[in-house]
């Protein structure tokens, strides 16, 4: 490896890393701040693997599932009254279902969430707080399985607007010098951390998707299976997301969420169910 | 604290067991009997021909059902299944296993109406232009332009096209010999009639399955030629056909009846104008059948065909001297 090639790691990895762990406006420890380091506007960005499982009556009355890859990214509003946030990102991997042989599926899983939620109860100083709101959420998902010849991709839209209820639990903590996951040299001082965990249910939940018939390539020698989707209302969803947040003393979070979303929606014909097991591990880079 | 992330932990796992609510029970299953009733039940529900074709779906279960034994092989299953679906007499029907796949032999319901070495031999030669998916030549003392497509799975470019049209520009006619062409892709259709089209032409309408009822179809969805390149053919155009001309090969014969310098030539297609459409059993095996059907104008159906405008079959003395009748017939018609 050159010289260049070096350099060049060198900016595209490590700078990052380093500007995270030493923010210039927030290189003064937790203890000696003013500031309420719990709260702030942040830029999270994470990794995401997920263990997925899809099943398409439209087309198989047999469980695929599998791991899916990707990244989320968020901006979040941390308030002491509100808690704002609004993000998205992807997922794509294999899914197979294993019989006799294998049947494989590309799967492709676009997310986004928007969600307000305004603080009902505190105690401690919030140490302990409830909020609740309004969540708008959903999915874009595309399998793709070659076995099905005509019927072989499926694409569909599934959104929902969820009355939400988080839970946060903000730990301060004094401690001694250390090192984090026996690599990152901790300072001493009082450590923040946070284990949040919320609960959504759905209010609206809506689906657009496959009608009774799956094909994608027509006789008029246009191939737009979209035409062949229906907009409906109904089914049901239910979605928990517990996030934990080590507060590092720049400001920054470091953060481990597990999100498990799961849905069935539609007719009896194309029925579809859906469950995500998604963890995410990330940085919330502090903006304020 | 340990006790509270404990607690949450317990909460979570408990939560996620919900997903038995959403998830019902697992129908996969190796069972005979129960891989019978769901292809069945999805056939009658789904398969867009019984009316057309007179076919009694119910007495076909009353057949096949005392044949499902418990205990059978995956291979028996598969025959008793393979027949049943046969009895659809459809060229888009098949089962797939991962030792066998079911097909219907359209093609076996008239005569190979030709004979490629004849072809090759008389017609293209040795001198033979290869465009594209192409082979052709001109024919006929240079009067006429011979082209054989044998697949509409391999790619038709507007270039290619507008090559043979440019080529054959001062013939008389020109052949488009599809005869034992199986299908394959809809857009080369497409792009094919766009370029024989003179002006925008209604070429068929369709409507797809949009319930269980045999008669549960939504549509129409009209089919159109829209002339494109800058290059046209003058001259009159023959196509040739026969039993083995199946799919996209009859959506192709069906739209090229609607121009008005078209003359089909040869048997009937073999039909298959339901788009097939794919799924699963409870075993994993896969099946297709049509869910669709294809109309003309005046609302005739071809699924189980479309027949010539002049039927010409090979005979055995023009073979044994080497002259292909169809393609000589074309000639005859296209000098008119």
């Amino acid at each position: 490896m050159n010289t260049k090639s070096n350099a060049l790691i060198f900016h595209t990895l490590l700078w990052p890393l380093l500007f995270f762990f030493q923010h210039p406006n927030t290189s003064t420890a937790q203890s000696n701040s003013d500031k309420d380091y719990r709260f702030g506007t942040f830029l999270n960005v994470s990794g995401a693997v997920s263990y997925s499982k899809f099943r398409d009556f439209g087309v198989s009355p047999l469980i695929y599932s599998g791991a899916l890859y990707g990244g989320m990214g968020e901006l979040a509003f941390d308030r002491r009254k509100w808690d704002v946030a609004i993000g998205g990102g992807g997922l794509v991997g294999t899914i197979s279902e294993k019989s006799l042989f294998t049947t494989q599926a590309t799967a492709y899983a676009i997310y986004y969430n928007a969600q307000g939620l305004y603080r009902f109860w505190q105690k401690d100083d919030q140490q302990f707080d409830l909020k609740g709101g309004l969540q708008l959420n959903g999915w874009v998902n595309i399998r793709e399985t070659p076995s099905f010849n005509n019927a072989s991709v499926a694409v569909e839209a599934l959104n929902t607007v969820s009355g939400a209820v988080k839970f946060n639990w903000r730990i301060a903590k004094e401690q001694k010098g250390r090192k984090l996951l026996w690599i990152f040299p901790t300072k001493p001082g009082l450590r923040l951390m946070k284990l949040s965990s919320q609960l959504s249910v759905p209010l609206v939940n809506t689906a657009w998707r496959p009608k009774y018939a799956y094909i994608d390539d027509f006789t008029n020698g246009k191939s737009n299976f979209l035409e062949r989707n229906d907009f409906t209302i109904g089914g049901y969803r239910l979605q928990w997301r517990t996030d934990f947040s080590y507060y590092l003393f720049n400001g920054n979070i470091f953060k481990i969420s597990y999100q498990w979303d799961t849905q069935r929606l539609g007719n009896t014909f194309n029925r579809l169910e859906i469950g995500h097991h998604i963890l995410l591990v990330g940085f919330s880079i502090r903006m304020n | 604290m340990k006790k509270h992330i404990f607690f949450l932990l317990l909460l979570l796992l408990g939560c996620s067991a919900c997903e038995d609510l959403v998830f019902t029970e697992n129908e996969k299953t190796d069972k005979a009997q129960d891989n019978f009733e769901f292809l069945w039940k999805t056939a009658n529900e789904k398969y867009a021909f019984f009316d057309y074709k007179k076919i009694d779906w119910d007495a076909v279960y009353r057949q096949y059902k005392p044949q499902i034994q418990t205990g059978m092989s995956q291979d028996s299953l598969f025959r008793v299944l393979f027949r049943m679906m046969n009895e659809l007499k459809d060229g888009h029907v098949n089962l797939i296993s991962p030792f066998n796949v079911s097909k219907y032999n359209f093609d076996l319901l008239g005569p190979t109406n030709i004979d490629t070495r004849i072809v090759k031999e008389k017609y293209l030669r040795e001198n033979v232009y290869t465009t594209g998916a192409f082979l052709h030549n001109a024919i006929a003392n240079n009067q006429v332009g011979y082209v054989r497509y044998s697949s509409f799975s391999n790619k038709v470019s507007g270039f290619d096209m507008a090559f043979v049209f440019s080529r054959y520009a001062k013939t008389k006619g020109l052949i488009f010999d599809l005869r034992q062409n199986g299908g394959g892709s809809i857009a080369n259709v497409f792009t094919m009639l766009n370029y024989l089209a003179n002006q925008r032409t209604f070429l068929y309408r369709s409507y797809i399955k949009n319930g269980p009822g045999r008669e549960d179809f939504e549509g129409p969805q009209d089919a159109y030629a829209e002339p494109t390149g800058n290059i046209r053919y003058a001259g009159k155009v023959a196509i040739l056909v026969d039993r083995g001309s199946f799919s996209a090969t009859s959506f192709f014969t069906l739209g090229a009846r609607e121009l008005p310098n078209v003359t089909i030539i040869g048997d009937s297609t073999g039909g298959g104008l339901g788009i097939p459409n794919g799924g699963q059993l409870p075993n994993g095996w896969t099946y297709r059948f049509s869910i669709s059907r294809t109309l003309t104008a005046n609302g005739e159906n071809f699924e189980s065909g479309i027949p010539p405008d002049i039927r010409v079959l090979l005979t055995e003395s023009d073979r044994l001297k080497g002259i292909d009748t169809v393609i000589e017939r074309a000639v005859v018609e296209l000098l008119k």
